[in-house]
């Protein structure tokens, strides 16, 4: 999928994909960094401060200004996780130089950005303390809302008590505790910690001259010390011990329900479609076991889904119950995986979840980040494949496989936000 | 082909075609070379069209609240069994569907056997089915479903800001209506409803992507039967609203971390013009954009002194007998904010609009519509809301082009008053254990 790909720096690459099929541009600039709880938090303040001013612009509002000027270009803060890596840094998107006669805009928004990654606004040679500040409440702000997402916040609570003992329970925006003790200056040699230490991904999507955009980062990585460090591979678990059970009870309307499994699958295996075609036929369609069986049978809920995590192989079923329902939620949900161990699949099923996801894999080439995805995760896990690729795959996989699959999930953790009246 | 158009924008680079299919059915088609086809199959029937009649009739029908919704998940089963997603499984598209105030779309995407997919949509779509135990069914699952939103802070805020902003107007109903309302609903009114308005001559197509129009066309020979007159009219006593808010301030207790707020601006001077009705909600974009955003002097003052998260996000609509601007973000003092919005709509009255700030806002205004057209859903979807209102997308470049800052500070004078303003917050739960 990669067009061209140049060694910017050392441990810096910039990948190219071309398509002439958007009106925008996209591009993005990732630090790989190692999952940690001692870096967690630094690396989830470090975009948030690059974006707060730059020394060109030495405020929020001039920024966007500038961002207003260049035809609504948009700049954003990145920060996930993915197995043990963190991966944070900047994602822009921009109106393609053919809209705006009077501007180049690939070229100004790739320097803008540069500026606040390369040129941040210091003050004796740290962070701006009331910046810091700012952002420090912004971000303790942002992780103590990730309650009001119920799903979601299930999901993140199950996670940290299935992998207690694994950087996978490792929060990437950090724990408050932490965010609090950050000061300009630790902020600083975090930055320049990152700018020295992780690799550095950066991604172009659409059409530009990429030679040049190639040499304007480039210029700016000059003089840059850079010393790459090596991510350590974690072990997976493969399979659970003994299933454990945590319940936590708030004053909310609905329940939800959400088991985590080792699925004993990941991309670094190269079997990755066997446990997404797996998936579909379980909980990621409305044609899934999950969606027919627990929401169209037995109308328990309107959402049942599951999905499983590329890098660790963990798998998450989730759904919103009525919390006097949970224990006939839960022995549904277990009980169409059972059907699936039992090889009870129909080819008719088994022949919609490969349309289906055959589907979403020729989608990914409409959508720059979709493509960018695709290429992104699977090259942190030493994988080059195409969607066309990974198609003759899923036509080659056999119902035995799958039902193969089914047996090696075992499940880990139960955990069930329950209301209070139940 | 009948009553064939072509209409293209040049500055865009998009055009479109369409015919009026023989039963009645208006067809629209993007040509757009991408990967994925969409279509939208649409009727001009949602969550406010709970009170109508045929012309001839005396006596208004009234249905259940949330009904319109119940009926798109109900569409979904057919008669021998198989349900809709089911037949889609068979060519591998997407689809789904949704609900909204004036209109319910059926959607699909798929990479391959588009046909195929379009004479699915239309087939379920135009033969319904519903059985008094089908109807129970599904009155477990959307109840789960209005309870999951229940829990849901944006959500919730939004539902008391029109609850707020509307003394009778139908924008106060709930798309999924209550646990209650729902209850009410048979198949016998599912199918009363169905009947009136999911008429073809009430409804539209439109697909978008690497598609064949005459293809198209077949598709609906195939599958689509003469439609009946539409005679139908819509209740409108909720129009005569009064233009003032009906209440300032609303308050409810979710388990949030953080109090959220939206301050929600009514508006009741709506032009009857389709097209001026689009240019004043794109000027209202602009000036939302000069005003509230991240350039702005009141979005700086409030996020400096962390009176504000970082997303102050602000957005109105307008339809034909309701409009709205909202603004809305996390704050620890709500009404800190609103004070200080009062002060701040006060002074850039007295000072006026800034010129440089004009033009960049109508530059990013105008950006941000190019980049709509970017994906064949948001094409489909966009065409499909400004169509049931009379207006068109291919349009939106040469509004914008025309709104000049004499017309948006007349926006700014006539529309930001305070008797029009209510503020609806969702603070966290008190803990009195």
């Amino acid at each position: 999928m990669i067009n061209k790909s140049f060694e910017i720096a050392k441990g810096v690459k910039l990948n190219y994909i071309e398509t002439d099929k958007f009106k925008t541009n996209y591009f993005s600039f990732n630090f790989i960094a190692p999952r940690s709880k001692k870096t967690a938090h630094f690396n989830a303040m470090l975009p948030l401060i690059l974006m707060r001013a730059c020394e060109k612009y030495p405020s929020q509002a001039l920024l966007n200004k500038r961002l207003q000027y260049l035809y609504s270009g948009d700049i954003c803060a990145k920060n996930s996780d993915f197995g043990e890596y963190q991966i944070f840094g900047m994602k822009a998107n921009m109106l393609n130089n053919r809209f705006t006669p009077d501007t180049d805009v690939t070229y100004e928004m790739v320097d803008l950005l540069c500026q606040m990654i390369f040129k941040p606004y210091l003050v004796n040679g740290a962070f701006d303390s009331e910046f810091t500040k700012g952002e420090k409440i912004n971000l303790i702000d942002t992780i103590e809302a990730e309650v009001n997402n119920k799903g979601q916040y299930a999901i993140k609570r199950l996670m940290s008590e299935m992998c207690k003992d694994e950087v996978f329970g490792i929060s990437s925006t950090g724990e408050i505790a932490d965010v609090e003790k950050i000061t300009p200056k630790s902020l600083y040699e975090a930055y320049q910690y990152a700018l020295k230490s992780y690799k550095i991904e950066i991604y172009f999507v659409g059409s530009a001259d990429i030679d040049s955009v190639a040499n304007q980062f480039k210029a700016y990585f000059e003089g840059v010390e850079r010393a790459p460090i090596e991510i350590e591979p974690v072990a997976i678990k493969m399979r659970a011990d003994e299933a454990k059970e945590v319940v936590d009870t708030e004053k909310v309307n609905q329940g939800k329900l959400v088991l985590g499994f080792r699925t004993g699958y990941h991309y670094s295996q190269n079997e990755y479609h066997l446990i997404q075609l797996f998936n579909e036929v379980f909980g990621g369609s409305p044609t899934a076991k999950l969606f027919t069986n627990v929401r169209e049978k037995m109308s328990l809920c309107y959402y049942c889904r599951s999905a499983v995590n590329q890098k660790t192989g963990i798998m998450v079923v989730s759904s919103g119950i009525e919390s006097k329902n949970k224990e006939i939620a839960k022995n549904a949900i277990l009980a169409q995986l059972d059907m699936m161990k039992n090889g009870e699949i129909s080819e008719e099923e088994f022949a919609s979840a490969k349309k289906s996801i055959k589907n979403g894999y020729l989608s990914v080439y409409d959508g720059a980040e979709a493509m960018e995805a695709w290429s992104f995760y699977r090259g942190l896990c030493g994988i080059s494949t195409t969607p066309m690729l990974e198609i003759e795959k899923i036509n080659k996989t056999t119902i035995k496989d799958i039902v193969d699959v089914s047996n090696k999930m075992t499940l880990d953790t139960v955990y069930f936000l329950k209301g209070e009246d139940a | 082909m009948e009553g064939l158009i072509v209409k293209e924008n040049k500055t865009l680079g998009e055009k479109y075609y369409k015919f009026n299919h023989k039963s009645g059915l208006e067809v629209f088609v993007f040509p757009k070379k991408m990967t994925t086809s969409y279509a939208i199959f649409a009727t001009r029937y949602g969550a406010v069209d709970n009170k109508f009649k045929h012309i001839n009739d005396t006596e208004f029908t009234v249905v259940p609240d949330g009904i319109a919704h119940f009926l798109e998940h109900k569409m979904f089963e057919c008669e021998n069994g198989v349900d809709a997603f089911e037949r889609y499984a068979k060519t591998g598209a997407n689809a789904n569907a949704f609900t909204g105030n004036n209109l319910t779309g059926y959607i699909f995407s798929c990479t391959e056997n588009f046909y195929d997919s379009l004479e699915i949509l239309l087939d379920f779509v135009t033969h319904p089915y519903f059985t008094e135990q089908t109807v129970q069914k599904e009155q477990g699952i959307i109840g789960q479903e209005i309870k999951m939103y229940e829990d849901h802070p944006g959500v919730r805020m939004h539902r008391e800001l029109m609850k707020a902003l509307y003394k009778k107007n139908k924008m106060r109903v709930d798309i999924a209506g209550t646990v209650e309302s729902i209850a009410q609903i048979t198949a016998e009114t599912l199918y009363k409803c169905y009947d009136i308005f999911y008429n073809l001559r009430n409804m539209t197509l439109c697909v978008c992507g690497d598609v064949d129009i005459d293809e198209v066309e077949k598709v609906c020979n195939k599958v689509l039967k003469e439609a009946p007159a539409f005679e139908i009219v819509r209740d409108t006593e909720d129009e005569d609203e009064p233009r003032e808010a009906y209440q300032k301030r609303t308050v409810c207790q979710l388990d949030v971390s953080k109090p959220l707020f939206t301050i929600g601006i009514k508006d009741s001077n709506i032009p009857k013009d389709a097209k001026e009705r689009a240019k004043k909600a794109y000027a209202t974009e602009i000036l939302d954009e000069m005003l509230f955003s991240q350039s702005s002097e009141f979005y700086n003052e409030l996020y400096s002194q962390n009176l504000i998260a970082q997303d102050l996000s602000s957005g109105c609509e307008i339809g034909r007998n309701y409009s709205f601007n909202a603004i809305s973000s996390e704050s620890s003092d709500p009404d800190k904010v609103y004070q200080k919005f009062l002060e701040y709509i006060d002074k850039t009255k007295k000072e006026g609009l800034d010129k440089e700030t004009f033009e960049l806002s109508k530059r990013t205004v105008y950006a941000s519509n190019i980049k709509s057209f970017d994906s064949v859903e948001d094409i489909g979807n966009n065409f499909i809301f400004n169509y049931f209102d009379d207006s068109d997308i291919l349009d939106t470049p040469d509004i914008i082009s025309s709104i000049t800052i004499d017309y948006v500070t007349e926006l700014l004078n006539e529309g930001f008053k305070e008797e029009y303003y209510a503020m609806s917050i969702v603070e966290p739960l008190r803990k009195d254990k």
